[in-house]
């Protein structure tokens, strides 16, 4: 049947669904510009910066557990390079200020490619709209939740060879998957996909070692959020590493994983970070 | 004290200073390193912090009115993403207690109004590119906000339009003829979307007769049919003809009993009759 009028492309439709649970860009806070705030950037808004400053009261660690965190990305992206990787897929990459994966990786290899995915159109929007002169680093939104939509959208297919290895970074984003069974559903379609000698790093809130009171503080911040977050025991979060080869030093404490200098946050006391690292490779 | 006296103690100073900068370029990315979010190794932040010292010391000695320069410094130290206030208090902690630490009492006075002076520019500098950086930061994603707004529009947009063709489909069954099957409730708005979308189609696909089969409608009223009559007086001045079809008994006693007038409208009972009408003319 042919139906006079301009027909909608394919790519149009998978936007229209990918957009279907974004309805509200601006009134809730959202974690990508909680964490610009966190590490002392501007681009974000009042209600992003309420929520931060509730998490800090109860949890002073916090703007201290978002740079250690980055530091983690950073140290990650360059070990990668050092073993050969060129091609990067960051999901849940935030404002790229403060993540700037294309800029760490394009200083150890000026070839790294970086294709860097959000679900919050806003962080997309403004990732675009930093590399828009970038030719080897695209911003698109997806969601972790859909790994196949991600993997499959023409850009990223265009931008990545998945025949060859690629760093796929899971940086404190999966603890936003709450439900289990998804969350390793996502991060075994990512693991299907990759070539051999390809890596997935992630890290991941744990509360393993919080104090109590902290613990429960956080757990009644979070359930009355929009951003609902689930901490997992490190045994939860090895099993992410299900069909891989952990790297050495394993999956650790975060600020422990490959560590600068004694210097870096938390390296006396990593667990302050309540944050678990690692990165496995696919054999 | 005298011009040469002072110039003297300066020079010495500076030497001395010159050859503590690798240290001092240490003791400051030490004091601030918890203060900021670097992009840098803490060893490429060292490098940077000493290429400020090769700026500053010589500054030292020289004349108040080159003193600018160090509100390089200032902006340096943003520009690294040491953005707190911290990273500029303990950049001049570290940076004064390092200028003035070989004083003595008589050198003391020569030197501290010029380190005063210098630590209020590195101030300034610090605070004009701060000023921007939130500034340009804000823009930047009030922009990507607005852009997100205009996507999230332009999607709405798209599913609209989307709809709109599914609840108007004109399907052309030969070269001169084609249907548009109407299903469900007509409303003024809807009503001019048939229009449109039936004179579009037809001056685009060069048809001759359209068929606008209202079976599926399940209300007609006086609205409704008054649509439809002006679509078919439209449909004539593009040179084509309107054929009704679908009419039911009761809408047919409705269309009656509310007075409308159809007897310029070909109308057909089925989808069926109005096709082989269309077809032998």
């Amino acid at each position: 049947m042919f139906v006079v009028g301009p027909r909608l492309s394919v790519t149009k439709e998978a936007d229209m669904t990918a957009h279907k649970d974004n309805t509200d860009v601006t009134d809730k806070p959202n974690s990508a510009r909680i964490y610009d705030y966190l590490l002392g950037g501007h681009h974000n808004f009042a209600q992003d910066r309420a929520v931060a400053d509730r998490m800090t009261a109860i949890y002073p660690d916090a703007p201290l557990a978002a740079r250690a965190n980055r530091a983690f990305l950073r140290r990650c992206i360059t070990w990668c390079v050092e073993q050969g990787i060129s091609q990067f897929l960051d999901i849940g990459s935030g404002i790229p200020t403060v993540g700037n994966v294309h800029v760490v990786a394009r200083r150890a290899n000026p070839d790294a490619r970086v294709v860097y995915v959000d679900s919050d159109p806003v962080a997309v929007q403004y990732s675009q709209d930093i590399l828009q002169h970038e030719r080897t680093t695209i911003a698109i939104q997806g969601d972790a939740r859909q790994p196949e939509r991600m993997l499959h959208h023409p850009d990223v297919q265009h931008a990545l060879d998945f025949s060859k290895p690629v760093a796929v970074l899971l940086v404190t984003v999966l603890h936003f998957l709450t439900d289990d069974a998804q969350a390793l559903q996502t991060v075994q379609t990512l693991r299907e996909a990759l070539a051999p000698g390809s890596y997935l790093a992630l890290s991941h809130l744990t509360l393993d070692n919080a104090p109590a009171d902290v613990v429960a503080q956080l757990e009644t911040l979070y359930a009355g959020s929009n951003n609902p977050l689930k901490y997992r025991s490190h045994a939860a979060v090895a099993r992410f590493f299900d069909q891989l080869e952990l790297v050495e030093p394993g999956l650790v404490s975060l600020p422990r994983w490959h560590p600068d200098s004694p210097n870096d946050v938390f390296y006396e006391q990593p667990e302050r970070s309540l944050l678990l690292a690692g990165v496995g490779k696919k054999v | 004290m005298s011009v040469s006296l002072a110039s003297e103690l300066r020079a010495e100073l500076l030497a001395a200073l010159r050859e503590r900068a690798a240290t001092i370029a240490t003791r400051w990315q030490e004091a601030i390193a918890l203060t900021g979010v670097p992009e840098l190794s803490d060893v490429e932040v060292r490098t940077e912090l000493q290429k400020q010292l090769d700026v500053l010391i010589p500054l030292l000695g020289a004349e108040t009115d080159t003193y600018r320069q160090a509100r390089g410094i200032g902006a340096t130290l943003v520009q690294l993403r040491y953005k707190a206030p911290e990273s500029l208090a303990a950049t001049m902690e570290v940076l004064t207690d390092e200028l003035t630490g070989g004083l003595n009492t008589t050198t003391m006075p020569v030197v501290m109004s010029s380190v005063g002076k210098l630590m209020g520019m590195i101030a300034a500098g610090f605070s004009a590119e701060m000023r921007s950086a939130i500034l340009s930061e804000q823009e930047q994603i009030r922009r990507a906000l607005i852009a997100a707004r205009q996507q999230q529009e332009e999607v709405i947009q798209a599913q609209a339009a989307a709809l709109n063709e599914l609840s108007t489909p004109l399907i052309p069954v030969s070269d001169t003829v084609v249907v548009m099957p109407l299903v469900g409730a007509v409303d003024s708005r809807r009503a001019n979307q048939v229009m449109e979308n039936l004179l579009n189609g037809i001056t685009e696909r060069n048809a001759e007769i359209a068929i606008l089969d209202i079976t599926g409608v399940a209300v007609v009223d006086t609205q409704v049919a008054n649509g439809l009559i002006r679509a078919a007086q439209a449909v004539n001045l593009v040179g084509a003809r309107i054929v009704l079809t679908g009419i039911r008994p009761e809408v047919a006693q409705t269309l009656v009993g509310l007075g409308v007038d159809l007897s310029r409208i070909v109308t057909r009972s089925t989808l069926q009759d109005g096709i082989s009408y269309a077809m032998g003319q």
